[in-house]
């Protein structure tokens, strides 16, 4: 079901424009870049459009509240189209934007949630209750697969993101590249400006820690 | 076997994301096969990354991209940047003028950065010579008297050339001072002007130079020092701050002259000479007031500096150290001959005759500089008491009735001196005593007012006037003396003075902090305000020389100062006169 669930979100993800998956080169960005540089606001909303969904996601895993996701992604996308005379190209454009969502995110837990974003639209309900919300809407959507399911899922991930949730950040950012954004080693390590090795072993750090905290719901399924 | 199965266990989360390369993988395959707990903790790690894979992805608002694009807008970031449209081939006219305009930028900050951080060091920039005038005479222009250490009377005429004016004095005067073959100069030969630090000096922090009293050399007066930046900073700084500047000739890049090719001169000179590989004299001509205030700093180093780690062994006399040498102390030290009347002043322009001409009217100087000396004692600031700690000079102060010890005699190569440090006499038992009671403030309460036995008990106690005692009476028994006022000179106009340290190697602390340097320097402020003010009150008086003081610093380091050093000088001449008169204080000009 799960895996059904990730392919349809994928399908999904990529009917609405999503962002190529990691590892793969967008030849358009360069353009879309160049164009952006220019001043070309629709080029840049192009870009913003691309990789919204992933840069939300990402941060929405990282902070775990909506609001703050919604807020940390638009200063990405802000703080991109201020730098982006400074993107000189060498790496890929989603990496780089990436590394600014990821330093802003650990900026904002760093300050200690003193500062709440607020919700611009819509309430702002966290993850923690609207949990498999999207995946429950998309199945929905194409199937019924009837409350249960659903509700069982929500309580897994529920499980999940709290567990995230207690990861110290440099743990759970390779957790959330990784598994979430499902970046490769090498990609990881040019998001965070570390080696492959660090990677490898903080993901295998935090996997056993979220191992440990996860154990009654291996156990249970 | 663990550390096999620790290594694949780490392994487990890179194989599980297929980051390892096949015969990686195939070991891991391997020795989970073959281990069943391995396979256990793979299948754990492959449940959790399953579960985080399975999190459901959410998505970015509907409005998304307008919200940032909106406000995108609103914060004109889509302002097309004028660095990134195309230049043209003016364009790159510019770019090139700008890389010139950088490149000089950063070579001048280069350049100030290396000079704040290495100051100009005593003998590599300050020993500049003139070259003596065509047609001036080469020898006899300075009296024998001026030879030290054993420098050739030429070039002590030299170093004399280069005691500029004081604040306030005519030029002219100086022909008068240096001797009538040199009056000729007057007109215009005198290509000196003001290299003058900033007031307050640059730098000024010091930097833990090791400074160490140590007894006077029969009249050389010494600061010894391991840390040769450190020092040559100190001393310049707290000259600096007095209103005293180093001096460059004519030639040298902005130099100024006045009416006549006078030089203008903005205050005192100084002018510092490499007279030995590993020492360095300044000569300056100051008012009583900076020379009090110049003194008072110096002895306010001192007072911070260790001077013995070696403890007094019992039952032994002090000894004090001299260039690593032991030198034994003087057996006693009279108490100071009632003080002469004042002698007349010299002749108008004429510092005088060599200090050890007189021994009698000496005594007045040394009197006179205690009692100006002597209040501004009280108001600095005690020094550490581990920095008195040692056998070796600084002792308390003597008291009136102690025994005074007799004036040093005048080393063969050294001028004569106004004032030294004199040490006083070490009774062995309270000598070791002293040495004890340098390093316990306590005791040292106790043995100060033991009386002249007490006084005179601290090895290597520095002998003062007796003026100085009484004028000031209730200056801290603890506290070291300052700069003894033994005075061999003529008279007080006349007094070359000398001020010694001697820093020990390897004993590493003292010093003035950031906070006490700077109090100094806000009292120096003072005092050369006070002494400019005095200046041009009584300028008549100055020019005729009757008020003004020799003093004469010197300088010996452990180490030869660097050749190369020396010769860098030609080429940073330039920039550090343009660094240092950038903002040196203006003076009343008197030409």
């Amino acid at each position: 079901m799960t895996e059904q669930a990730s392919n349809l979100l994928a399908e999904e993800s990529s009917a609405g424009g999503g962002a190529p998956q990691g590892g793969q080169v967008s030849f358009e960005d360069s353009a879309l870049v160049a164009q952006s540089r220019r001043g070309d606001m629709r080029a840049f909303g192009s870009l913003v459009a691309k990789y919204q969904d992933r840069i939300f996601n990402m941060v929405l895993r990282m902070c775990g509240s909506r609001a703050d996701a919604e807020e940390l992604a638009q200063e990405t996308f802000l703080k991109a189209l201020e730098r982006i005379g400074q993107f000189r190209g060498h790496s890929q454009f989603y990496t780089w934007l990436f590394r600014i969502a990821a330093n802003l995110t650990i900026s904002h837990r760093r300050r200690g949630g003193r500062v709440r974003f607020q919700a611009l639209g819509g309430a702002d309900d966290g993850d923690g209750g609207g949990l498999g919300d999207a995946l429950t809407a998309v199945v929905a959507r194409r199937r019924d697969p009837g409350p249960e399911a659903a509700a069982a899922s929500a309580e897994t991930s529920a499980r999940v993101l709290a567990a995230l949730e207690e990861l110290d950040e440099e743990f759970r950012l390779v957790v959330v590249l990784c598994d979430v954004e499902e970046m490769d080693y090498a990609r990881i390590a040019e998001v965070l400006g570390v080696p492959v090795g660090t990677v490898k072993s903080r993901l295998h750090r935090a996997r056993c820690i979220l191992k440990e905290k996860l154990a009654d719901l291996r156990t249970a399924s | 076997m663990d550390a096999h199965r620790d290594t694949t266990s780490q392994d487990l989360s890179a194989w599980l994301d297929g980051e390892l390369s096949g015969p990686e993988a195939r070991r891991v395959v391997q020795a989970v096969e073959a281990d069943p707990a391995l396979r256990a903790e793979a299948d754990a790690l492959a449940a959790v990354r399953r579960a985080v894979r399975e999190l459901p992805r959410q998505k970015a608002p509907d409005d998304f991209v307008a919200r940032v694009l909106a406000e995108a807008e609103r914060t004109r970031l889509f302002q097309p940047r004028q660095a990134e449209q195309k230049p043209g081939l003016f364009g790159w006219v510019r770019y090139a003028a700008a890389a010139a305009v950088l490149l000089v930028a950063v070579g001048a900050g280069f350049v100030i950065f290396q000079t704040l951080r290495h100051p100009p060091r005593f003998g590599e920039t300050l020993a500049v010579r003139s070259a003596p005038r065509a047609g001036a005479p080469e020898a006899g222009a300075l009296p024998a008297k001026d030879t030290h250490h054993g420098v050739p009377d030429a070039e002590a005429r030299d170093a004399k050339s280069y005691v500029v004016s004081n604040g306030g004095l005519a030029v002219a005067h100086r022909a008068k001072e240096f001797g009538a073959g040199e009056a000729s100069q007057a007109g215009g030969a005198w290509d000196i002007a003001a290299k003058g630090a900033r007031q307050g000096g640059e730098g000024g922090a010091p930097g833990g130079t090791v400074l160490a009293a140590a007894p006077p050399d029969a009249g050389n007066e010494v600061i010894f020092t391991d840390h040769l930046e450190a020092t040559q900073q100190q001393v310049e700084t707290l000259l600096a701050a007095n209103g005293i500047r180093p001096v460059v000739l004519a030639g040298a890049a902005g130099a100024k002259l006045g009416k006549g090719g006078r030089p203008v001169s903005r205050a005192n000179f100084y002018k510092a000479e490499r007279v030995a590989p590993q020492t360095v004299e300044i000569d300056l001509v100051v008012t009583p007031e900076q020379l009090a205030s110049v003194q008072r700093e110096l002895d306010a180093l001192r007072d911070r500096q260790i001077v013995s780690q070696e403890p007094c062994p019992p039952g032994e006399p002090a000894r004090r150290t001299r260039g690593g040498r032991e030198v034994p102390l003087p057996a006693a030290s009279p108490p100071p001959a009632p003080a002469p009347a004042a002698p007349p002043p010299p002749a108008e322009g004429k510092l005088g005759p060599p200090a050890a001409e007189s021994d009698t009217a000496g005594k007045q100087v040394e009197e006179t500089a205690d009692k100006r000396k002597a209040p501004a004692e009280t108001e600095l600031p005690q020094p550490r008491k581990d920095d008195l700690a040692g056998c070796v000079p600084r002792a308390g102060r003597p008291e009136p009735t102690a025994p005074k010890a007799p004036a040093p005699a005048p080393a063969p190569t050294a001028p004569a001196v106004a004032m030294e440090l004199a040490a006083k006499p070490a009774a062995p038992p309270a000598g070791a005593a002293a040495g004890t009671a340098a390093r316990n403030p306590a005791t040292r309460e106790e043995a100060a007012p033991a009386g002249p036995a007490g006084g005179a008990g601290g090895g290597g106690a520095i002998a003062k006037g007796q003026g100085a005692t009484a004028a000031a009476p209730s200056a801290p028994a603890t506290r070291p003396s300052a700069v003894a006022a033994q005075t061999t000179a003529a008279d007080e106009a006349n007094a070359p003075v000398a001020v010694a340290a001697v820093v020990q190697p390897g004993q590493a602390k003292s010093l003035l902090s950031r906070q006490e340097l700077e109090k100094l320097r806000d009292e120096a402020a003072r005092n050369l305000q006070t002494a400019g003010q005095s200046a041009a009150a009584s300028q008549s008086a100055a020019l005729a020389g009757a008020r003004l003081q020799r003093l004469r610093i010197t300088l010996n380091f452990r180490e030869p100062i660097h050749a190369e050093a020396m010769e860098e000088l030609p080429h940073r001449e330039a920039e550090l006169h343009k660094l240092r008169t950038k903002d040196a204080p203006r003076a009343p000009v008197h030409e």
